[in-house]
């Protein structure tokens, strides 16, 4: 029985890790610059959230939930190749996700800058004959967020220590990853300050449609 | 409100994306737990409900995965680049220079048998350090330092593995003699090595023949320099979270009296020989692969009291060795018989199990744990002088158990075989100067009940570990069988002096550690009994 469980554990933990480990490695040259804390700094929350096996989970329902939006599929179907690639689609996130978070201030940089410039020939009109464009705030706000809550949900639910209030608040309020569009994101979808900040669906409900016929 | 076709395909291929097989139950088990995260309404919007179980399955994985990958890599590297310290415990770590593998938890199912030793291991060490946090809560402290002592072949390797498998750590096994390079002092390699493993997030070291590197300073003048060392290690050591050192050694009585001391080593746990369902384990195994006749295997267990599994193969091996010298003869039976294995279990590599004798058996004397006089008694088929033997100096009758009431409380002492005495704390029992001659002393196993733990749970029946050669400074009497024999020195008043070789694997000497040495908290499993009698 225990050769039996042994070996399951020994498959989930090889099929699961090896999900998020195709294509180039994050933080390759990060030791290029030592003494930087990066944007967040070893204290952070969000160092010890993203650390945690638990952000698997974070990632794979990140991906569930923007399914929710309409305009943001529409992006991701007429413009990325998730379809032929999915280990690297889940690859880009993960390493983006991975050095904006832990990088140094120019892998920081270097990680913003290339998302920006993927995003950029990213537009197009969607099925309910609306614009969407990867750079429009609004949803470079809904993609952030959800990617947010995933992580603090699933780390709530699964992680080996739950957050408290004001932790969980720090991790929402320090989040990197809408840098890019920040300039224009807050005058029209400002982003979460808060955990229930980032839960709060409400605001968004107008612009979601069911994910499914 | 429908969703989009987009927004169906993306979900449909969310749930069952084309993943190759070696990948998809892990993103099956990841999508499956990340359902039950979602809002209600969210839920509800793109039309997910959660599976019965979800978050079980996903306690699970993550578990698995934290116990496999560690924390995340790159946070190790952020942390390390930005000059922070790494905190223990989190990172994954690759395995040092000095070797090391990461064991499966199956090598407890390797031990076979050996019930009471599992289970004093299992829940002395194990236990605390698996479950840290409740052990904190409990004032248990989980044990740095453990001493696996007891005759050779009974497993102590195989038990030292078996903790790092059930903790999930790494093992790392130091040999002393390959420590050893060029220039460099054993004990200076000793100090670079112990140095790079706290290191290590966490780790079960484990040292072999520990007695080697650590005899007592006053009888091997050689070690002192690495005894030293081991004194200023130990307690670095033990302040590592997250950090075993297990040693083991056939001679516990041979190591130096400071390294043992309380504040040293956290326990000190006797292996014993295989009991009867050990033994009848080792026999199956051993006969499993070979041509032989319905074998009596358990006849044969009970036969072999004190085979050691190294005995075991011995033994089957000159079974097989019988047969396969029949078969070229041509004669029958072909294959191995229950005759063959019991002469070969016979054969005088140890001696015959004790049949009669008014100067019976000695089968062991073990004093543990103590704060003072402790004296570890090991005799077989030899009678003890009173003054010489037990007391913890030469013609001293008294016999003090410990002064330790946590340990002492426990002892359950039975006199002559019939009287029951279960001794207050700290009790002294006197043979007074009208005493036999003669005591005969058996001592199957030693309970010790430490606070929380229960008389029930630690009186188990206890492995016959009276097989020690602990063959050192006391005398023993010569024994009806030994004269008989003639196969043993009667008397070994000094370690290392000499004896016949069929001696030496035997248990007929004893072992005693001066007054002024301690050990700390000592755990073997079953009832303390001692016998008396009048020769």
């Amino acid at each position: 029985m225990n050769s039996v469980i042994a070996s399951l554990k020994d498959k989930v933990v090889a099929s699961t890790s090896s999900l998020f480990s195709h294509g180039p490695k994050a933080l390759e040259h990060t030791l290029d610059h030592l003494g930087d804390p990066g944007l967040l700094g070893p204290d952070s929350v969000s160092w010890r959230v993203i650390g945690d096996a638990a952000a698997f989970i974070g990632g794979i329902r990140a991906l569930v939930v923007q399914t929710a939006h309409p305009e943001v599929v529409a992006g991701v179907e007429d413009h990325s190749r998730y379809r032929d690639d999915p280990f690297g689609r889940l690859n880009r996130t993960s390493v983006y996700v991975t050095e904006t978070t832990y990088g140094s201030i120019a892998e920081v940089d270097a990680a913003v800058a290339a998302v920006r410039s993927a995003h950029r020939p990213v537009r197009g009109r969607s099925e309910r004959d609306r614009p969407y464009s990867a750079g429009h705030p609004e949803m470079a706000a809904w993609v952030h967020n959800v990617l947010t809550d995933s992580f603090l949900a699933a780390y709530q639910t699964y992680g080996p220590h739950r957050l408290t209030t004001t932790e969980a608040d720090r991790f929402v309020l320090n989040r990197p990853g809408s840098a890019p569009y920040s300039t224009h994101h807050r005058s029209q979808t400002p982003p979460p300050n808060s955990r229930n900040g980032s839960r709060r669906t409400r605001p968004w409900r107008a612009r979601l449609r069911r994910s499914t016929p | 409100m429908e969703g989009s076709a987009a927004q169906v395909n993306a979900l449909k291929f969310l749930r069952e994306p084309p993943l190759p097989t070696g990948v998809k139950l892990g993103y099956h088990l990841l999508f499956r737990a990340a359902v039950p995260t979602i809002q209600p309404s969210v839920r509800a919007l793109i039309g997910l409900q959660p599976a019965r179980g979800s978050e079980q399955v996903g306690r699970a994985t993550v578990r698995a995965l934290r116990w496999a990958l560690g924390s995340s890599p790159s946070w190790h590297l952020a942390l390390v680049r930005s000059g922070a310290s790494v905190p223990g415990g989190l990172f994954r770590q690759p395995l040092p220079a000095h070797g090391g593998e990461i064991l499966s938890d199956l090598s407890w199912d390797q031990v076979a048998g050996m019930d009471a030793e599992k289970r004093i291991i299992d829940g002395r060490v194990v236990a605390p350090l698996s479950d840290p946090e409740t052990a904190r809560r409990l004032g248990v402290r989980a044990p740095a330092t453990v001493m696996l002592f007891g005759p050779p072949g009974t497993g102590k390797t195989t038990f030292a593995k078996a903790i790092a498998g059930r903790l999930g750590w790494p093992f790392i096994e130091l040999l002393p003699s390959k420590l050893e390079s060029g220039d460099d002092s054993l004990s200076a390699e000793l100090r670079v090595t112990m140095t790079d493993l706290l290191q290590l997030d966490r780790a079960v070291v484990f040292i072999d023949e520990f007695d080697e590197i650590a005899s007592a300073r006053e009888r091997n003048p050689a070690t002192k320099g690495v005894v030293n060392e081991l004194l200023k290690m130990i307690p670095s050591f033990r302040s590592a979270p997250e950090h075993l050192l297990v040693c083991a050694t056939n001679f516990v009585a041979g190591i130096d009296a400071a390294v043992l001391r309380p504040g040293r080593f956290d326990l000190v746990i006797p292996i014993g020989p295989p009991d009867l369902s050990a033994r009848t384990a080792l026999w199956e195994a051993a006969l499993a692969p070979l041509d032989q006749r319905s074998v009596d295997v358990e006849a044969l267990a009970r036969m072999t009291d004190g085979y050691t599994p190294g005995d075991v193969e011995l033994a089957t091996q000159r079974a097989a060795a019988a047969a396969f010298d029949r078969v070229r003869e041509g004669s029958e039976p072909s294959d191995i018989t229950a005759h063959d294995l019991t002469a070969a279990s016979s054969a005088p590599r140890r001696r015959s199990p004790p049949t009669s004798g008014n100067d019976s058996v000695v089968k062991s004397i073990v004093s543990l744990a103590c704060d003072r006089p402790v004296m570890v008694r090991h005799c077989r088929r030899a009678s003890v002088r009173t003054g010489q033997a037990i007391g913890p100096s030469r013609g001293t009758r008294r016999w003090k158990i410990t002064s330790n009431p946590a340990l002492a409380s426990s002892w359950r002492i039975r006199w002559g075989g019939s009287a029951r005495m279960v001794l207050p704390p700290a009790p002294v029992a006197r043979l007074s100067s009208r005493s036999p001659a003669t005591v005969t002393v058996a001592i199957d196993a030693i309970s010790s009940r430490p606070p929380g733990f229960s008389t029930r749970a630690s009186s188990v029946s206890a492995p016959a570990w009276s097989r020690y050669q602990w063959n050192d400074s006391v005398h023993t009497t010569r024994s009806t069988d030994d004269a008989a024999n003639g196969s043993c020195r009667a008397s070994a008043r000094t370690r290392g002096r000499s004896s016949p070789p069929s001696c030496r694997s035997r248990p007929a000497a004893s072992v005693s550690i001066p007054s002024e040495r301690s050990t700390p908290t000592m755990l073997a499993s079953g009832n303390l009994r001692v016998s008396r009698r009048v020769s």
